[in-house]
């Protein structure tokens, strides 16, 4: 298990948090048991496609179907900076 | 004067944030 995330990690969520949405402030926010973060709309697509399946090489290709000019390095470093913080684990083949 | 994502029917992308509520 490494903080640091590459095109061929795997991502999930960390077991104690969960994506979900908040409908009065109209933003998707990441649960923990003592913390809310919240997401913009292009961090919540990725979160949304990290199963630990997927390698960030496959999401990235996946989001580049639903928008223009994806930027696979703000990918892997916005999935680093939460792994950094325990909110994502991501597997190395 | 119309992006290239609106042309193209994608989404616009922008970086990825996340904001911690203390």
């Amino acid at each position: 298990m490494s903080t640091a995330v590459r095109p061929s990690s795997r991502p999930r969520l960390a077991p104690h948090v969960r994506l979900g949405f908040d409908r009065s402030r109209k933003k998707y926010m990441l649960l923990g048991p003592e913390s809310v973060t919240v997401l913009n709309t292009t961090g919540a697509a990725i979160l949304d496609l990290c199963d630990g399946q997927r390698t960030v090489a496959e999401i990235v290709a996946k989001l580049s179907s639903r928008y223009d000019h994806v930027a696979d390095d703000e990918v892997a470093q916005f999935l680093t900076r939460l792994a950094v913080k325990r909110y994502v684990e991501a597997e190395d083949d | 004067m119309r992006s290239d994502a609106a042309r193209s029917g994608l989404l616009e992308w922008e970086p990825p944030e996340f904001d911690e509520v203390e």
